[in-house]
């Protein structure tokens, strides 16, 4: 086992990318741990809740997410990542007050200006990517427990299909097969006009 | 799509063919529309389970950063040994920072000083927003900052003026700061409740407060009231005197 306090294992001098890129849930764990409260009393003294708190930290630590595996942070030493996912979830704070302010008024283009969109997740994909990503992201919260589960250990866990076909108890060749199933159910959820909720 | 085609798209999307057939795979999609919408709706799965998985694990790990921050009823002295470690370290930095030195000890000060340490505090939570200037200044009274936390602390009493757990602290950060008299006070709005778990902590906190006072018959009376060990002992030494 890893060194049970992840602030200071070996992260700091190892890739903290490299984990970042492997989905380590260490190291999502040592994100969290080192930031929230820093982002949390941010967003509470500037007129956000404890659940507002909460998501936009997560969305800024998704964003992190994205962006390293983009190859968009490059960073120059391991402790930059924690100022970075602090600027991002602050401008993503910013922004939400901001289209609350502004909402149904003239926007000024002096208040856009100092706005850094830089720092935001975006995708070099177009607009119609994340649409259809938005779909998809819903369609696998309807999908079955066990479909999310094996889906989840192959695609985000990177775990090899034999090692799965071990975990599940199952055959090789049927776990392969349940998993095009699963792709299969995901993708009709997907081209379903009205999903539930 | 049959589970041939499938499995051979997710190999060209994971970079697992070889070579030769990518590029064959990346001609043959230039011109067959429907090959590169199929590529392209893989990919956003792919992108959507990854995204949603990850999602599931910051759920986790926030829920077992709460756990771990979440107040738990337990009455303090059954608490783990780290609090007593905790207290321990606080005393050892109040002895250095030498609090009292520059005043001429009597005896009863001194055994009020050997003994006093302030209650380690509650973990801080993040559950409710409510709650939250009452965590805030917890913090402040971890770090120390007994005053900062006395400051946030106050206003809270408007609306709860006979809350047991901010009565019992105000008082232990008014004695950690040298007030004893408020900090009278203060605990004996807490030892007026009956019900409260901070009840002996706060009888003992009271005894050391009349302690220093130099009211040994009131030290004596909430120490009594107070089932925690070192109540007792500091009972016995009062009377050993």
């Amino acid at each position: 086992m890893r060194n049970s306090n992840p602030l200071q294992t070996n992260h700091i001098t190892g890739d903290i990318l490299q984990a970042i890129k492997a989905n380590d849930e260490d190291v999502f764990a040592m994100l969290y741990k080192k930031n929230y409260t820093k982002v949390a009393s941010h967003i509470l003294k500037n007129n956000g809740t404890i659940d507002q708190a909460k998501d936009v930290f997560q969305e800024a630590l998704i964003a992190v997410w994205h962006n390293v595996r983009a190859d968009k942070f490059v960073s120059e030493s391991p402790s930059a990542i924690h100022g970075y996912l602090f600027t991002i979830a602050k401008n993503k704070w910013t922004d939400y007050l901001r289209s609350q302010r502004y909402k149904k008024t003239i926007i000024s283009d002096d208040v856009m200006t100092n706005v850094k969109d830089d720092d935001v997740y975006e995708t070099s994909e177009s607009n119609v990517f994340e649409q259809r990503l938005e779909i998809a992201k819903k369609a696998f919260v309807h999908l079955g427990k066990e479909c999310q589960s094996l889906l989840e250990r192959f695609y985000y866990e990177k775990k090899s299909m034999q090692m799965i076909a071990q975990e599940l108890a199952l055959d090789p060749a049927s776990a392969r097969n349940k998993k095009y199933r699963c792709m299969q159910k995901l993708r009709e959820l997907v081209n379903t006009p009205k999903l539930p909720k | 799509m049959e589970q041939q085609d499938f499995e051979y798209i997710e190999k060209y999307i994971t970079g697992d063919l070889s070579e030769e057939e990518q590029s064959a795979f990346k001609n043959k999609m230039k011109s067959d529309t429907s090959l590169q919408e199929q590529v392209e709706e893989q990919r956003i799965l792919i992108e959507a389970i990854q995204e949603q998985s990850l999602r599931a694990t910051l759920d986790r790990i926030h829920k077992n950063t709460e756990e771990s921050m979440t107040v738990k009823n337990i009455p303090l002295y059954k608490k783990s040994f780290m609090r007593y470690a905790i207290a321990a370290s606080v005393v050892v930095l109040f002895v250095i920072g030498g609090i009292t030195l520059s005043r001429k000890q009597n005896t009863h000060q001194k055994l009020f000083a050997s003994f006093f340490t302030p209650d380690p505090g509650l973990p801080t939570t993040m559950s409710t927003t409510s709650e939250y200037v009452f965590y805030e200044a917890m913090v402040d009274y971890k770090q120390g900052d007994y005053e900062k936390a006395i400051l946030k602390w106050n206003p809270l009493l408007k609306d709860k003026p006979t809350n047991d757990t901010l009565n019992y602290f105000l008082g232990v950060a008014h004695l950690a700061s040298d007030n004893g008299d408020e900090a009278i006070s203060f605990l004996e709005k807490t030892t007026g409740t009956t019900e409260s778990y901070f009840l002996s902590d706060a009888y003992y906190y009271l005894g050391l407060a009349y302690l220093k006072s130099g009211n040994i018959t009131s030290s004596k009376e909430a120490l009594s009231q107070s089932n925690l060990p070192k109540s007792k002992e500091v009972l016995s030494k009062i009377s050993n005197e």
